[in-house]
């Protein structure tokens, strides 16, 4: 289902964030050498970052890497310290009243007003926006099972998060900016965040996602940025990040098969053969391999799913799985 | 109720303000139910006091003058140094908690990642400052009526309110401090530090050219002396004074705006 939507949003390939399929409309984020120091720290670095209309982004990288701190400069909490930000084709600085009007945040951390209740808080929050549809915020409300009646400062944090992810979508912004929507949230209620996000897809609503919850990122999003030590390491597709993922593949048969029965297929970088049992990591298609094994007899087959950790770690830990990716910045 | 920044500024204090505003005028009813027993040990006090040296008299009885006239004794006893204390210790509280403790506690940053711009944010939190240091000082000059109408003490109300009026004016001078420290970026332990610090220091440069003959220019640099310790009960405002708080405030201010549109919200 997901990956069906992935198409439709028409990420391609390696596609860096050159515009291109439906990136040919304006995109909804475009920093241009986006830099924030803290003093002489550096908390992200001449970032070039496009967000395009319609999709959802992930924004991934270990805490530290510079999430929140780009995040933070798209609303105009901090100011760069070079570079420039737009976000729905208005610069965020001069023009952050009317961007912050369009989009919805929730903040990784969550700071709400303790004092008052989820009620009272979303009705201030609602009016700071000049006013809101009750219908929207009591259906958000109810799909969540968020407490409104309580004082915040009573909450457990997955009912504050409730309450914050609430306000993000109230008003149906046209580009939402989630920085770990889900943490601290239980798992009925990431499937209910899940099916948020998908309609915000289907609305047509562009989804900045900041997250370090792989499986979530790869459920939910179009493309992927990567950032680490404040710099952008990459940008990829999802769906083509994953094909091009080594997987493993289990295959047992009805009796012993020859040792080189999967020689010399392209993909098929590693065999281990043990009479009727075969070892192999694959990448690419499994068609070769299944035409070959077929005649044998296959008694049961499994696949290890391809998992984002890998990819994840090996942009991280400098290894070699994909030095494009690098030679990219 | 929550319609707005400033209407969510004003329900923030509002349990705050009740208890101070009632406190304040008990402590006000009861400083004046007290003065008929001073006119009964009248001589022997006004012995006491004659036999201290002059700077010391002078400290003790207060700018007001006489300590025995109504007047007198409300600048001596009320407006001189407890009043001011009460309600800057309110003051620098409000002006610390809606800058510098909203920051804090991260909730800065929920209110500007909404559509508002940061100088009417900063606007809407002032307004509530003038608001509630408005609310105290009214709770005070409620005090005063009803002190001096019960004991029946001689007193204008065109004083009391030219001396409500200085004593509101040094209250926004306190909270301004804090509030344009918290503005600035500090958080707000260090906002009420430099608030309260600087208070103290031209409190003792006031009470300093008080007591020590030679030093009397040292008063020119102290919020207190501008202020009058309730001299304005007895001689009326002092126009430049008054001119010098305002100008002392607009300083806050002028500070606060700018540091604050152009800096990071720390979270």
């Amino acid at each position: 289902m997901s990956s069906g939507r992935r198409q439709a949003a028409g990420g391609s390939g390696d596609g860096r964030q050159t515009a291109r399929g439906s990136g040919d409309a304006d995109p909804v984020i475009e920093t241009t050498g986006l830099t924030k120091y803290y003093g002489k720290a550096c908390g992200i670095l001449d970032l070039d970052l496009e967000v395009r209309p319609g999709e959802v982004f992930g924004f991934l990288g270990p805490n530290g890497a510079g999430k929140t701190t780009t995040i933070r400069l798209l609303l105009d909490l901090l100011r760069a310290t070079h570079g420039r930000a737009t976000v729905l084709g208005r610069d965020v600085r001069r023009d952050g009243v009317e961007v912050r009007r369009r989009v919805g945040f929730t903040p990784g951390e969550l700071f709400l007003f303790e004092k008052l209740t989820g009620r009272e808080t979303l009705r201030f929050l609602a009016d700071l926006r000049g006013g809101v549809d009750w219908r929207s915020i009591d259906e958000l409300a109810e799909r969540l099972g968020a407490e409104l009646d309580r004082r915040v400062g009573e909450l457990s944090t997955g009912n504050k998060r409730k309450i914050s992810l609430i306000q993000a979508f109230m008003h149906r912004p046209e580009l939402l900016i989630l920085d770990e929507p889900t943490a601290g949230l239980d798992p009925l209620m990431q499937n209910e965040f899940n099916r948020l996000i998908d309609e915000a897809r289907e609305e047509g609503q562009t989804v900045f996602l900041s997250s370090h919850v792989l499986p979530e990122v790869r459920r939910l999003c179009d493309r992927v940025g990567f950032v680490r030590d404040g710099k952008l390491v990459a940008v990829e597709d999802v769906a083509t990040l994953l094909r091009r993922q080594v997987r493993e593949l289990d295959l047992v048969f009805g009796a012993a098969v020859p040792a080189d029965l999967f020689t010399g297929i392209a993909g098929v970088l590693q065999t281990e053969i043990e009479g009727a049992h075969a070892h192999l990591h694959v990448s690419g298609s499994f068609d070769e391999v299944f035409h070959r094994a077929l005649p044998h007899g296959i008694v049961d087959v499994s696949s290890r799913e391809p998992d984002l950790d890998e990819v994840f770690l090996a942009y991280y830990g400098g290894s070699s799985a994909d030095e494009s990716a690098e030679g990219e910045r | 109720m929550l319609g707005d920044l400033y209407l969510k500024e004003l329900r923030d204090q509002r349990w705050s303000l009740l208890l101070w505003s009632l406190s304040i005028v008990g402590y006000v009813v009861l400083m004046c139910a007290v003065y008929p027993t001073i006119g009964e040990s009248q001589a022997a006090l006004e012995e006491l006091i004659d036999s201290l040296p002059p700077a010391i008299r002078n400290y003790i009885i207060g700018q007001a003058g006489d300590f025995f006239t109504p007047a007198g004794y409300l600048g001596a006893r009320v407006f001189a140094l407890l009043s001011p204390l009460v309600l800057l210790i309110f003051g620098v509280g409000v002006g610390g908690r809606t800058v510098a403790g909203e920051e804090d506690g991260g909730t800065m940053g929920v209110i500007l990642a909404y559509p508002i711009a940061r100088g009417t944010a900063l606007a809407k939190k002032y307004l509530m400052v003038l608001t509630v240091t408005a609310a105290v000082v009214v709770a005070h000059l409620i005090g005063l009526l009803i002190g001096v109408a019960s004991v029946g003490m001689d007193v204008g109300i065109a004083r009391l309110l030219q001396a409500s009026l200085s004593l509101w004016l040094l209250t926004v001078l306190g909270a301004s401090l804090t509030f344009a420290a918290g503005a600035a970026g500090a958080r707000r332990g260090t906002a009420t530090a430099v608030a309260a610090g600087l208070l103290l220091v031209t409190y003792l440069l006031d009470t300093l050219g008080l007591l020590v003959s030679g030093l009397e220019w040292l008063r020119d640099f102290s919020f207190f002396y501008y202020y009058g310790g309730g001299q304005a009960l007895v001689r009326g405002l002092n126009g430049v004074h008054v001119a010098v708080l305002l100008a002392c405030i607009a300083a806050c201010i002028a500070v606060a705006f700018p540091t604050f549109l152009r800096r990071d919200i720390r979270r």
